[in-house]
């Protein structure tokens, strides 16, 4: 259990809703309008208006399904303005994020772990960005673990840690401390998965070159 | 049991060399029909007296036939599209139906409406919205009887709806800079095909139509109906009176069920209409068009027929109201529209494709309905069942789904 206080909800950003879910992950449905600020990588919560729950995940997959319209737009030479501007904003074009389970809060105390429920359909899904809630969910690293056993899911679980790190480490006001420290808990969880860490490690050091990660100097022997 | 296809192979076969047959009797069919309206292209006096003695020697009731709105291009003309306005706002408007099903828990029938406003010319992104008109019986007694034998009528309301909302939107659109095309999906020489017990109410429907027409025009709106697949032979007939002074022709053959032999306008368009292309401009002559112009001189129907494909044949009718068709410039400004249009999908308006989409009722959307009004009706402590017969179309109907998350 993590001690913390919950956040106040209006500084994150609602960016869709649940469309199914299960313990280990959820779905979450959006509109266009709403894509631009969600990406790979970014940490969610999917919390009820008012409740005291929230379940935490890591954004690992973004699917825009077309339908018949789109493929005969896309026939034509050049699509013209109007019409994608229609099609973005007016029509319900079926945009699907995937979310990876890594934690949750109950009763006002963060964990990480799987939560003992998961959330409902339509809940609301927020974008965690504001800092201090960042910092309380990522102070201490066992949600890594989540992460690393994903691997069985079809979680691209080395380029999800890649942008899970280059994006918290800039929420955290470029905190290399935090960043070292979670390169070195990678080391540690992977130290039996050479085919895992050392792609993530390369791909750490080539996304934030400031922690001028060295792959082959970390690893243990 | 699903359909056991291979039992209907000779049946296919047969359709398929019918089919073939019908075609090559067809294209000779048209080229006759196409000689003819090359060879009278411009021989006004000719076509008006053969429409003038058809008139006096058949039965009006029943003849059906295209007088050219003018002499100024000649019958066979192939327009292509005149300069598209720098500006203009095309509105169109759709519907579909829910109609009662008296197996269902509750009985209840719904309209909807779908309204696509495209901003040519302005940079703006098109709006959408619908209107749904949800109606049930009241608790008189019998009212529930009455409701489900009025079935039929819905259709009628709904084309009644998607006029009027129409008149409206256009109404709202009226400072908007530009001209302004009010479309519909169908044909403007409205008949209500309603039951025996309903026809005041199809009367009814008939004049709202004709009152939303003249609102329409009202506030300098173009209204325009766009039919697919046009089954309109009024200007093969035009061209088969131009017969009717021959020793052996008989008069009322002009009126017969059979006189094209299955030949439309449309196929003798599709011979002579190049992608984009227009025809010239008709007026119906029918007895039902007498009507609308008796109620609104303005209101008289006259069409054209359009080439909206790419590279394809399939040929539209477009209709239009003599107000319209009379004004300059504006058959060449809406051709022009069309055609923009068709461009963005391919063959058919954008705006009208659009329109329909969003008045689609879906299963879905009904299941949701179905789902409100339950739970609606379980707040005042009512609950009803579907019968069994509706219960086991559902089960069999679902379809196969895995279960999942």
């Amino acid at each position: 259990m993590i001690d913390d206080q919950p956040p106040r909800q209006t500084d994150n950003q609602e960016i869709g809703r649940v469309l199914r879910a299960s313990t280990a992950g959820y779905a979450v449905g959006c509109r266009v309008a709403q894509l631009s600020a969600p990406s790979f990588g970014c940490l969610v919560k999917a919390q009820p208006l008012g409740a005291d729950e929230a379940v935490y995940g890591l954004i690992y997959d973004i699917h825009i399904d077309d339908d018949p319209l789109v493929r005969r737009l896309v026939l034509a030479e050049e699509p013209r303005q109007a019409v994608i501007d229609d099609q973005r904003e007016n029509r319900l074009l079926p945009i699907e994020m995937s979310v990876l389970t890594v934690g949750y809060r109950l009763n006002g105390d963060l964990y990480h772990g799987l939560p003992p429920r998961p959330p409902l359909n339509l809940d609301p899904v927020h974008l965690v960005e504001d800092a201090a809630e960042v910092r309380a969910f990522t102070d201490k690293r066992a949600y890594l673990r989540l992460i690393i056993r994903a691997v069985a899911q079809q979680v691209p679980v080395d380029q999800l840690l890649v942008a899970h790190v280059r994006q918290t480490f800039r929420q955290r006001g470029d905190d290399r401390q935090w960043a070292m420290k979670t390169i070195e808990e990678l080391i540690e969880l992977l130290r039996s998965n050479y085919e895992l860490l050392v792609p993530t490690l390369e791909a750490i050091d080539d996304a934030v070159p400031a922690l001028e990660v060295d792959s082959k100097a970390n690893l243990p022997v | 049991m699903t359909l056991e296809i291979e039992k209907l192979t000779a049946d296919i076969e047969q359709m398929a060399q019918g089919t073939r047959d019908r075609q090559q009797e067809r294209r000779d069919l048209v080229q006759e029909a196409l000689a003819r309206l090359r060879s009278h292209g411009t021989d006004w006096t000719a076509v008006e007296a053969a429409l003038d003695r058809a008139l006096q020697q058949v039965n009006r009731k029943r003849f059906r036939a295209a007088r050219p709105l003018d002499h100024e291009e000649p019958l066979d003309a192939a327009i292509d599209p005149g300069p598209l306005p720098d500006t203009a706002t095309l509105v169109a408007t759709d519907g579909s139906q829910i109609l009662p099903n008296r197996h269902a828990s509750y009985l209840y029938s719904l309209i909807n409406i779908g309204v696509m406003i495209y901003y040519h010319g302005g940079g703006r992104t098109p709006r959408q919205y619908t209107e749904a008109q949800l109606d049930y019986p009241d608790r008189a007694a019998g009212e529930r009887g009455r409701f489900e034998e009025n079935a039929a009528i819905i259709n009628v309301l709904r084309d009644e709806a998607e006029m009027k909302v129409l008149a409206r939107s256009a109404w709202e659109q009226r400072h908007e800079p530009g001209p302004t095309l009010a479309l519909l999906d169908q044909r403007l020489l409205y008949w209500p095909v309603s039951a025996a017990n309903a026809e005041s109410e199809g009367v009814r429907v008939l004049q709202a139509w004709q009152q939303a027409m003249s609102e329409i025009r009202a506030c300098e709106a173009w209204l325009a109906g766009y039919i697919v697949r046009p089954r309109k032979d009024s200007v093969l007939t035009l061209l088969a009176s131009l017969s009717i002074d021959e020793p052996d022709f008989d008069p009322e053959r002009l009126t017969g069920r059979d006189l094209h032999r299955g030949l439309t306008d449309a196929h003798l368009f599709a011979e002579l209409l190049e992608p984009g292309q227009r025809s010239k401009v008709f007026v119906d002559i029918s007895a039902h068009n007498e009507d609308f112009a008796e109620n609104d001189p303005a209101n008289e129907v006259c069409f054209f027929y359009f080439n909206p494909g790419r590279a394809g044949r399939q040929i539209a009718r477009i209709d239009v109201p003599i107000s319209v068709a009379r004004e300059p410039g504006a058959v060449s400004a809406m051709h022009a529209l069309l055609v923009d249009q068709c461009d963005i999908l391919g063959d058919y308006p954008y705006v009208l494709a659009r329109a329909d989409e969003i008045a689609v009722v879906g299963r879905r959307d009904q299941e949701h309905l179905d789902a409100f009004i339950a739970t609606a009706m379980a707040r005042q402590g009512l609950v009803d069942e579907v019968t069994a017969k509706q219960s086991s179309k559902e089960i069999a109907r679902a379809g196969k789904s895995r279960h999942q998350v």
